[in-house]
């Protein structure tokens, strides 16, 4: 995390002021917003910014995704009223394929962190690293600069939601993987031995468990991770990925 | 009946119950004929009125007004956002190309992807004749994914992809303008 943002954190907590990421905002009513934030101490929460479109929309224009602030808010019910904001520091800029990259992680998190407000201090400051990274990344080479960081925060992600993918295990029998054995995958179990030639390496699966990554380990840790999240999404498919493959199709 | 005529008007923009019960009153005790032509141009205005099928703008032709003139520069295509955003840049009277509108932006959270924007259509009509797009998207995260979107897709096409500058607004004082919009005036600064 950069110095700025670290600065927003440090400053968290007075005065109920707490930091908050904007996943994404839509209109509400004539002049208001509902926003989705990402929060470490309570998931995710959604609130209403009222007025933030009108007054020539000032907090509209904050309320982007992307945005680390400080915010508190009140209310019971499921829908909270946004109280108080402040904006120490500038939004993060990701352009390009990045960009396209952002967008697909904020869907994914509205989409897996439904009525989901057990603290999430690990994955918001994941979040927070790999948009750093996004922004900082060298846009000719996003399979080597992003998909790594990219996987990591998935697989990470998916852990602390209690649906972790262990690459050292054989998930029917338990037993550690063996670098001279292949695998497949199966969501909701893990890794399971394999006769079939086209089967993950073991090798491979251990190097991904240590968090080493090449062009070919970077697709099997793809495959995986994209298996184990369309499982949990129950079969809805990701716009976000759609635009992204399209995207890739047709610039190849 | 006049509890259903004045829920039915709440559907509109900034009318709320209070609203809309004066509204009925007013149809009612004072101006009955306005009421009726209102009722039969809604109704006309509800069915007739689709998307011309080279631009997306709201119209009840086949192909709207500005895509059928002979006095547009056919050469240039304006991507904008929504028919107001068209209406925006036609009150300029600045302009003279034609337009494209995506009736929205990217945002796949909203299930709303290049499909829905008829990005494909926009495609095709970049193969007939146009030179240059100029992208008049927003200047948020939405509109800056849309615009990095088409872009890529026309990268194949022979045309000219433009974005609309971003910088000081008229009579603007510079103390207060946002930091993020000091910083694209000062990257698209101009000579003199």
């Amino acid at each position: 995390m950069t110095s700025v943002h670290s600065a927003v954190w440090a400053t968290k907590m007075s005065d109920e002021l707490r930091p908050a990421w904007v996943l994404h905002s839509r209109k509400y009513r004539d002049t208001s917003l509902i926003v989705d934030l990402l929060t470490g101490e309570h998931g995710r929460v959604s609130v209403v910014a009222r007025g933030a479109r009108s007054k020539g929309g000032r907090l509209a224009a904050n309320m982007q995704p992307f945005r680390l602030f400080l915010a508190s808010w009140r209310g019971k019910g499921e829908l909270k009223t946004l109280t108080r904001t402040d904006f120490p520091a500038p939004p993060i800029q990701i352009s390009g394929q990045c960009l396209m990259i952002g967008m697909y992680v904020n869907e994914l998190l509205v989409r897996l962190l439904v009525h989901t407000h057990d603290p999430l201090p690990h994955i918001v400051s994941g979040y927070g690293q790999l948009l750093s990274q996004l922004a900082a990344a060298d846009k000719t080479n996003i399979s080597r600069d992003v998909e790594p960081a990219l996987r990591r925060f998935e697989l990470h992600l998916l852990e602390q939601l209690g649906y972790g993918v262990s690459f050292d295990t054989d998930g029917s029998s338990g037993e550690k993987v063996l670098p001279s054995s292949r695998y497949r995958f199966q969501a909701g179990t893990g890794f399971v031995v394999t006769g079939e030639p086209e089967g993950y390496s073991g090798s491979a699966l251990l190097r991904i468990d240590a968090g080493d990554y090449d062009e070919d380990r970077a697709r099997v840790a793809r495959h995986v991770t994209r298996a184990a999240i369309d499982d949990l999404l129950g079969g809805k498919p990701l716009v976000s990925r759609q635009m992204y493959r399209s995207l890739i199709a047709h610039s190849a | 009946m006049i509890g259903q005529l004045t829920e039915a008007l709440c559907c509109l923009p900034g009318v709320g119950p209070k609203t809309a019960q004066r509204m009925v009153l007013h149809l009612l005790e004072r101006d009955r004929d306005g009421g009726k032509r209102l009722s039969q141009v809604l109704a006309d205005a509800m069915v007739r009125i689709g998307q011309c099928r080279q631009c997306r703008n709201l119209t009840e032709a086949s192909v709207c007004e500005i895509c059928a003139s002979q006095r547009r520069d056919e050469r240039v295509l304006c991507v904008v956002e929504t028919p107001a955003d068209l209406i925006a840049i036609e009150q300029t009277g600045h302009y003279q190309g034609l337009y494209f509108v995506l009736m929205g932006n990217l945002s796949p959270i909203d299930g709303v992807g290049p499909e829905e924007l008829g990005i494909d259509l926009l495609q095709a009509r970049c193969n007939a004749g146009v030179e240059e797009v100029i992208l008049a998207v927003g200047s948020t995260v939405e509109g800056e994914a849309t615009a990095h979107f088409i872009s890529e897709m026309l990268a194949t096409a022979d045309v000219r992809v433009t974005r609309l500058a971003q910088g000081i607004p008229m009579g603007g004082e510079l103390e207060y303008v946002d930091g993020g919009t000091l910083v694209h005036a000062l990257e698209d600064r101009k000579p003199l």
